[in-house]
Parts: C-alpha cells; structure tokens; sequence
C-alpha cells in the first residue's frame, strides 16, 4: 500500500479504536509512567538545583581550595581567565582589645568579592533586627559577634584594636553561609576587611593562617578549572568539597537522589508492566481485525505500519499528555511547599522534557512491539478458523529484550551499578522463587481443594484452572507489590533516619566554659527561664603531643602533619558510658574498670588519619603538664547529630587532677533571644555558641528533601494503581464470557460474586506473599549496599500485606467484572459474538 | 475458452497438513475452472475441507501443490503480499460469522475496503450501498447494536462497495435463522446479478445451493459435480 494510502488509513482507524474506549487504560499508563517520570524529572531538577545552590552557600563557593600558604596568584589568574568569580579569604586566632580587655576571636579577613554564595545577615545592634549583607565589612570597620560585644563590653560604634590597627565595630554578625560545622574550635568571630590585615601587621612568617579561596561559575568552567587546578596542588593544599564539611546535608541530599531515583524508577516500571499488560491485551484483540485487513488485501507490512503508527501516536499523545501531567503535578507541589523552599528556585529545565518524550517512546514501543510484530503474523485464514493464532514469539526474544530494556532504563535512572544490578537481580530471584513458590502453591491448593469451603470452591477452583494466565497475573500483582512496599518503606526508613537527625527542639545553642563551681547556678538559671537543660559534660582541655612517646609530628605524615586537630587544644572529656549513637570499631569499652590507668577511646576517623590504633600511648599537654593515657577502644562519632561529640572520650576519674569546665547545650526560639543578655551578664566567663541559623538552614534542606520524597510516593501508588486496572482488565472479555454463560446454565447472581471474590482474593494473597518476601529481600539489599541503613525484617508487613492484598485485589476484581452481573447474559454472549 | 480469461482456474491442487501421526491430506488433485459472472455453490459436509478449498481459490492460504490463477493472476506463484494486493483488486468476501470490526459503525464497516483502496468517496459509496442492502438507518450503529440479519447485511454491503469481480461466500446464511436466511440470500443474488460478479460459494445448505447456476459437491477432500 502506498505510503500515503497508509497515512490516510491508519489514522482513521487510530480514531475509532479511540473511541471504543479500547485505548484508554494504555494511554492512562503511558501518561502515568511519562507524567511521574516529567514530574519527579522536574521537581527532583529544580529542588536539587536550589537545594545545591544552598549547599554550596555551606562551603563558600562552587570550588574552594583551603590552605595553610597564600596561594599562588596564577592560581586567580586562571580562574579569572576561565570567568570565573573569586573570593579570598584568610583566617587566624588572635587576640583583639578594647579598652583594657583582651580576648581571643577568629579573626576573617575578606576581600570585596566575598561572599560568592549565600548572604551575611547582621544586625544594627545587639540582638536587633536582622538584615543581609552582599559584602563583607569595608576597610576601617569590624563586624564581630555579639560574644564579643559581652565580652569587651563594648558596642556598636565602639572601637577594638586588631595587632595595630583600629577598627569601628558597626554591625553584629549573626550569619555567615560558610561558617561550617566545626563547633568547639570556635572562638567568637571578628570580620574585617582584607586590606585591614597588611595594616594590621599581624601576620608574620609562621602565623598560623588558614587561607581559603572561593570560585563560582559556570558548572563547565568550574570543572575546567577543577581538571586544572587539580594537578598543581602543593602540599598542604586541599579542593573543599561538600561532604567533608558538612556531612549531613551531602548524605541527605546523596540519599535523597538516590532515593528520588529509586521511586521514579519503580514508577516508570510499574507503569511499563501496565503498558505492556495492555498492549498484550489490545494485540490480542485485534486478531481478527488484523486477519481482516489482511483478507481485505493489506500486506504484512501495511499491517505492521499501521499499528506502529498507532503507537507513535499514542506515544506522542502520551508524551504531550504525560509532559503536561507532570508539569501540573510538578507546579502544584512547588505552590504547596511555598513556604517551605528557598525563594531561588531556578526556572524547569528541558532535559525532563526531552526525555520524557524520548521515554514515551522507549517504553510504548519497547513494551509492546512484541505483541505488534505477532499482529503482523496473524494469518489472513483466521477469517475462516478462528482457531488459528499467531505462533508466539521466541520467550528468550521477548523476555531478553525487556530485560534489557529495564536494565538499560534503571541505569540510565539511578547512574548507579550497584541499585541497577540489585534491583534486576533481586526481581530475577524474586521471579525465580515467586515462580517455584506459586507452582507449590498451586499444587497445595488443588489438593487442598476438598477441604477447601463448597461456597468458595468453584472460585478457588477457576483461579486453579486458569493456572498459566493466573500465575503471570499473580507475579504481576505481586511485583507491583514489591515494588510499592520497597518504596514505602525505603521512605519511612530515610525519613525517620532524617528526622532523627534534627529533632524539632535539637538543641541549638551550645554554650562552653562553665566554671566548676557556676554548675549548679547554671541549673538555677535554666529552671528559672523554663529551658529545657541538657546534662553538662566536662571538658579538659588538652593538645596532643605525642604517640607512643615519638612527638606527633614526627609520626604523621607530611599532608596530615597541618591537621587541625594536632595543631590546637581538643576538648577532652569522660564519660562511664559510651554515647548513645556512638560505635565501636575496635577494643572494648573501658575492659577494666577496677584499675586506675588512664584509657581513652579515639575517634576511629581520626586515629586512621593520625595512625593511632589500640594499645598505643597518646601524651597530653594541659596547662603545665604532660600527662598520657593508652588507647583501648576506637570508635564512630555522628558529628550530625547537633550535640556535643569527642574526638576522645576518657575513662571516669582519668582527669580528676585536671582543670575542668563543662559544655552544655540548649534549645531557644527566636523570641528568647533576649535571654542570652541575662545569661551573659550572670555567667560572664562562658562562651555561647548560636548555631540557631546553621541548624535552620540544614532543616530546610532536610525539609525540602523529605517533601520531594513524600511527593514521588505519590506517583508510585498511582502507578501501582494502573497496573493493577490493566492486569484485571485483560482477563475481562473472557471472564465476562464465561461469566454469562455460566449465569444462563443457571447460577445465581450470589455465586458468582462469591466465586468472584474467593479468585480474587486467593490471587491477591498470593501476590501479597510474592510482594512481601520479594520486598525484604531487595530491601535487604538496597540497605547494606546502597543506603547503609540497618536492616531489620518487617514482621507487620508479612501479617498485613498478604489479607490487605486479598482485600484490595478482591474489591477491584470484582468491582471491573461488575458488568458481569449488571447486564443481562444475552447481551453480553451477543457481544461476544459480534 | 482461454486460461487469463477464467476468474478461477485451479488444476491439480491438493493440500496436506502436518499432524502428530503424519501428515492429513485435507485436499486431493482438484481441479476446477469458474467462468465469469458464474454463479458456483461448493456442498458437503462438516469437515469435507470446503472451507479449506474457499481459503485456496481466494488465495488466503497456498496448496501443498497444484496451481491457481485468480483474475487472471498465477497466485501460487506470488507471496502472501502479492496474493494481498489481488485480493484488493478483485476479491469480495461474506462470511459465517459476519466479521464486522466491533470498533467500527455501519458505515465506517462498509467503508473499509475502499479506505484500503484510497477511493476518495469512500463515504459517499458505502452510504449508497447501504441504503441498497436496507440499513440506510442505521449507518450509525456499531455491529452490537445490530441484529445478526442486519450485521449480515452490512458484511454484504461491505463484499459488494468495491465492485469486486469475484465474491467468496463462506456460509452466509449458516449464523442466521431461515427467515433472515432467505432474505439474505435473495439481497446476495440480486447484487450479484446487478454486480456481474463471479460468486462462489460454501454452504451445506441444499436449498441456498440450489440458486447457484452450478453445484459441486466436496467428500473426503475431493470434488464431485454435481
């Protein structure tokens, strides 16, 4: 047939499928699996796009290299020539006075470039109305904290000298975007200006100074610049990335994809095995159009094209349709979250577009041009024996191309081998033994059969006959099963573990240096201002200086020997117990409690950097005095969890002869602000901490993350639920059929609901079984391998999922076959027949 | 009278099948030769492989050997598109069980052969010759909404728009009860004698057979005149 003949026909015949209603349920997929894949595509784009952009307000910059040296001016000058944005900073502990007081700050020096990424917010005055700022402080000015305020006893206007230069105090600093997490090393901040600091002469040779420099630009010329930078790198020299300084937000956000993928995935292959279960169904339909045309005088070829023409119009609608579907849903999440998100969120991307439209086509075609190509072989003598079908197509073809399909789409999803090779190989299994299982099943049922109720019987019995279209129907009842209990409970696992993180009230004030003696005034105080007190830990203060009795210098190597941790005094403390989220790694928690040797567990991260290992001897310095204690155990610390954490813990009683201060942490809203002027006033000696705006800038980002995932739920229940349609909906003309005929033989409405029911119900037990262990076993998987999360069997889920199942599949079933009974057998057997 | 002229023509065909226990000879060495405008009943019983012979001559299906010329064409020597594209040209057919796509109106049923064809009037000429088959009515209707005589006539309706030269009929009344039978049969041959089509036609039905101009009749695989 001429191509055009053909461009004239099947459109036509494309129209009047449509509207027999025949394509709705493929079309319904298509734009589920297209809408949840655009959706997730577009929300996951842009969340993570701004929550990167926050993100990277956490380091400073797109790119920051940090390091104990200026850096190498050709280092700017290739960043500049690549366009790239730069911002210098440096920064050292030194001692500002005021008047006759002294005091230790961290002194920041910044250039005008500074900050790249984020704002500073400051206030006016203390404690007064916050506001941001796009630049540091200009020469002649200090910004500084209001711990330096209370303890100068000074205030805005008020000048403090740095080395030799005299600088006004004009604004309170309340924010910096690149502060970081590392809370105890924190002497209160004085911000300057960089062309302060030569004036200032306080920099000499062997100062210890930290120099960081920040670069933004565009993602290629920041990589670019990465590939060059990379190279040059002098000791001492490092490239900040995100995970080492704040962990929490990088794992969060690294789940989160991880996660986000994991959904959108099972989303689209729920939507594929209801895509492929239609097709299927509508290929299995058109037989004897198919023989017609043909006898009509269609060649296999015009048969072929007319059908795939069919489908990449449907796929092409489904794309639209899809598209517009996801861009809605999309829409309508970002307006409900509104509060919640960042005011930057960057406009949608066209790569979910794109691929949203290239999936249609991926999916329709790939999930169903099997069944078309049997189309083509229809024989046109079906027209006189209605007997002949279309021989099947080779399984290993059928099956070899669809898992090669889904693998190729998991990868192309997730980007990650390690999801991509569980998930298939964990279907694969699961498929092996559901299969095996279901044979059993099958086999304990029949002859179960007997015993089996006479109301229910027939209905068992029928799924028992049934048994090949039943087995498949369970497995793919079962799977979208798995599928959905992996991702509820992948959502609950993350999102608990994210909540854990940041409590509602985690404290977010930390305050240090309570003298001994100001311990129960401090008690007082909290009771008296209604603050919920976190216990107090002691604090010993005390440098590292040796390993073994070899300096520490000496026993690290040359890259580690600028480690922050050697190279200033830690915070020591004991402890009888190990902390709550604390682990061991190696030795045992203090093994002998009876004696009065020293021993300290290290944190394992950096006892590796130091090379410390159990049984070693580590010497202090406090004060005036060496003192040493031997290694017994290593541990894991959870730096995330917003409360105070050791490098090293020491037994009770280790450092009784030591001077001690204690920390303690509290929570205070906004509105309590003010409490903090009292407490300076009564404990003029402590150090408070205010981590309120960090801790509100990774709760949004937390927030943000656990709402997308919530979101894309969404999407997975909805595609569940179409599959769910399309597999009864396939086994309907024939049931409708049989159901007519046996009503003319004479049984009654209330039997055949019945047998309705127990088909049903006994597949949706089934499939519930196959859903749940399928589930634990990928979830076991996906745990240990991809979201290191501690898996525990979910004993609910095995005594909910199987009765649930049989329920809901049970309501659905017999609610599609309701025709059965609502229309009269004739009209339905004279349908059969037309 | 020479060979290209015959719409049919068929020498020596036989057809077998491969079963379990060997092979099934459904047809044996048939020859048969249809002259134009020739009206032609095939008779016999269930499983005589009349239905099978209708499948050869129309070329649906190839013998296992022998040789066919349909409207002047070798068929036994083309391939299943070739047979496809004589089929358009030249073939009608009216089956047992109507075959009406369910998708499809009346109207549209009618049309779908000169849709296959490209006429441009497709419309037009199967609303003309469904108004001769009496559903000018019902044009609109889907196949369930129809009665099986009704269906039938639209089947007829659809064998006829293309004004084929030759018409296949497989038991076109054999679905029906003898009213609606009859009438079907005098709608079939008074198309056909309006037509000038070659029909032929499978029944096991005497009396429909009976208004062919010619009757063979069809036992285990061969054929018999009548």
């Amino acid at each position: 047939m001429p191509i055009s003949r053909l461009l004239a026909l099947a459109p036509r015949l494309l129209w009047r499928e449509w509207r027999s209603g025949e394509l709705t349920i493929l079309l319904l997929a298509l734009v589920v699996a297209i809408g949840s894949h655009t959706a997730i595509g577009h929300f996951t784009d842009r969340i993570s796009r701004s929550m990167e952009i926050n993100a990277h307000h956490v380091i400073g910059g797109d790119l920051v290299l940090a390091g104990s040296r200026p850096f190498d001016p050709g280092i700017r000058a290739q960043a500049a020539s690549l366009g790239l944005e730069i911002a210098q900073t440096a920064r050292f502990v030194s001692v500002v006075t005021s008047g006759d007081e002294l005091l230790l700050v961290a002194v920041k020096s910044v250039d005008d470039g500074y900050p790249l990424k984020g704002r500073l917010r400051v206030t006016q005055e203390l404690y007064g109305e916050e506001e941001v700022a796009d630049q540091g402080p200009p020469a002649g000015e200090a910004w500084v904290e209001s711990r330096v305020l209370h303890a100068l006893g000074i205030g805005a206007g008020d000048s403090l000298q740095v080395g030799e230069s005299d600088l006004v105090v004009t604004r309170v600093l309340t924010y910096e975007p690149d502060r970081g997490n590392n809370f105890y090393s924190f002497n209160p901040r004085v911000m300057m200006h960089a062309s302060d600091l030569d004036a200032s002469g306080i920099i000499q040779p062997g100062s210890r100074v930290w120099y960081r420099d920040m670069f933004a630009g565009p993602p290629e010329a920041v990589e670019s610049f990465r590939g060059w930078l990379e190279p040059t790198l002098e000791p001492g020299e490092r490239i900040l990335a995100l995970g080492e300084d704040r962990p929490e937000v990088s794992e969060a956000l690294d789940k989160a994809r991880q996660y986000t993928g994991l959904a959108s995935l099972v989303a689209l292959l729920l939507a594929a095995v209801a895509i492929a279960n239609s097709g299927r169904h509508y290929s299995e339909r058109h037989y004897d159009t198919s023989a017609l045309l043909r006898c009509l005088g269609c060649s296999q070829n015009d048969i072929l094209a007319i059908y795939l023409f069919q489908l990449l119009v449907l796929a092409l609608a489904g794309g639209i349709l899809g598209n517009l579907a996801g861009w809605l849903a999309q829409s309508g999440l970002l307006a409900a979250l509104g509060d919640l998100l960042p005011g930057n969120i960057p406009g949608l991307g066209f790569q979910p577009v794109l691929s949203g439209m290239f999936l249609g086509f991926v999916v329709l075609l790939g999930f169903t041009l099997p069944s078309i190509l049997r189309l083509r072989a229809v024989s046109p003598q079906r027209v006189l024996r209605k007997d002949l079908a279309p021989l099947p197509l080779s399984a290993r073809l059928v099956y070899g191309l669809t898992v090669l399909l889904v693998t190729g789409l998991m990868w192309m999803y997730t980007g990650n081998v390690t999801l991509t090779v569980g998930i298939v190989a964990g279907s694969a299994l699961v498929l092996l033994i559901a299969g095996g299982a279901i044979a059993g099943l099958f086999g304990l049922l029949a002859r179960l059969l007997p015993r089996v109720p006479v109301v229910i019987r027939a209905g068992v019995r029928n799924f028992l006959r049934r048994r090949r279209e039943a087995v498949a129907q369970t497995m793919a009842f079962g799977l979208t099963i798995m599928a959905m209990l992996v991702v509820v409970m992948l959502r609950t696992e993350l999102i608990s573990t994210w909540e854990e993180t940041i409590p509602e009230d985690a404290p977010n004030h930390f305050v240090l240096n309570i003298q001994q003696h100001e311990t129960g005034p401090w008690d007082d105080f909290m009771r008296a201002h209604a603050l919920p007190a976190d216990p107090l830990y002691p604090v010993v203060r005390g440098r590292l200086i040796r390993v073994n009795g070899a300096p520490v210098t000496e026993h690290v190597s040359k890259e580690d020997r600028n480690d922050e941790s050697i190279n200033r005094e830690l915070n020591l403390t004991w402890s009888a117990d190990i902390p709550a989220d604390n682990e061991l790694t190696d030795g045992r928690w203090w093994p002998d409690t009876s004696t009065d040797e020293r021993m300290v567990s290290v944190e394992a991260e950096l006892a590796e950097r130091l090379g410390i290992s159990t049984g070693d001897e580590l010497t202090f310095f406090t004060g005036d005095r060496n003192w040493s204690a031997r290694v017994t155990s290593l541990r894991t610390v959870k730096w995330d969890n917003f409360n105070p954490n050791f490098y090293m813990i020491f037994n009770p009683g280790a450092m009784d002869d030591l001077p001690t201060t204690w920390v303690g942490s509290f929570y205070l809203d906004s509105a309590q602000k003010k409490i903090l002027v009292d407490m300076m006033r009564a404990f003029p000696s402590i150090t408070v901490l205010e981590m309120d705006a960090i801790l509100n800038q990774v709760k949004t980002i937390i927030g943000q993350v656990v709402l997308a995932v919530e979101s894309i739920l969404l999407f997975v229940l909805l595609a569940g639920f179409v599959v769910t349609l399309s597999a009864i909906q396939t086994s309907m003309n024939e049931r409708l059929q049989e159901g007519a005929l046996v009503r003319t033989l004479g049984a009654g409405r209330r039997l055949l609901r019945i047998n309705q029911w127990s088909e049903f119900a006994s597949m949706g037990f089934l499939a519930g079984l196959i859903g749940v262990m399928g589930s634990e076993l990928v979830i076991a998987l996906l745990y240990r391998r991809v979201f290191e999360l501690d898996y525990q069997p979910t004993w609910w889920a095995w005594l909910m999922v199987p009765p649930l199942a049989a329920l809901l599949i049970g309501i659905a079933g017999t609610w599609s076959s309701r025709r059965i009974l609502a229309r009269p057998p004739i009209t339905i057997l004279r349908e059969a027949g037309a | 009278m020479k060979d290209t002229l015959l719409p049919i023509q068929a020498d020596s065909i036989s057809k077998q099948v491969p079963v379990a226990a060997g092979t099934l000879q459904i047809l044996r060495d048939i020859d048969l030769a249809v002259k134009p405008a020739e009206t032609l009943a095939v008779v016999g019983a269930s499983g005589s492989g009349k239905s099978t012979l209708l499948g050869l001559l129309a070329g649906l299906d190839s013998p296992s050997s022998g040789r066919i010329r349909l409207a002047g064409h070798d068929i036994t020597a083309m391939d299943e598109d070739q047979r496809a594209a004589v089929r358009a040209a030249h073939v009608g057919f009216v089956f047992q069980s109507f075959q009406l796509l369910p998708n499809l109106t009346a109207l549209e049923n009618t049309g779908l052969p000169l849709e296959i064809l490209g006429a441009a009037d497709a419309r037009e000429r199967a609303a003309d010759i469904l108004d001769r088959v009496g559903l000018a009515e019902r044009t609109g209707h889907y196949p369930r909404q129809l009665s099986g005589g009704e269906q039938q006539r639209v089947a007829l309706a659809r064998a006829f728009v293309t004004r084929p030269d030759i018409l296949f009929a497989d038991e076109p009344t054999g679905n029906l009860d003898s009213e609606n039978g009859r009438r079907i049969a005098d709608l079939l041959f008074s198309l056909n004698a309006e037509h000038g089509t070659t029909l032929v036609l499978v029944t096991h039905d005497g009396r429909l057979a009976g208004r062919c101009g010619r009757r063979v009749n069809m036992a285990a695989g061969q054929l018999f005149d009548h």
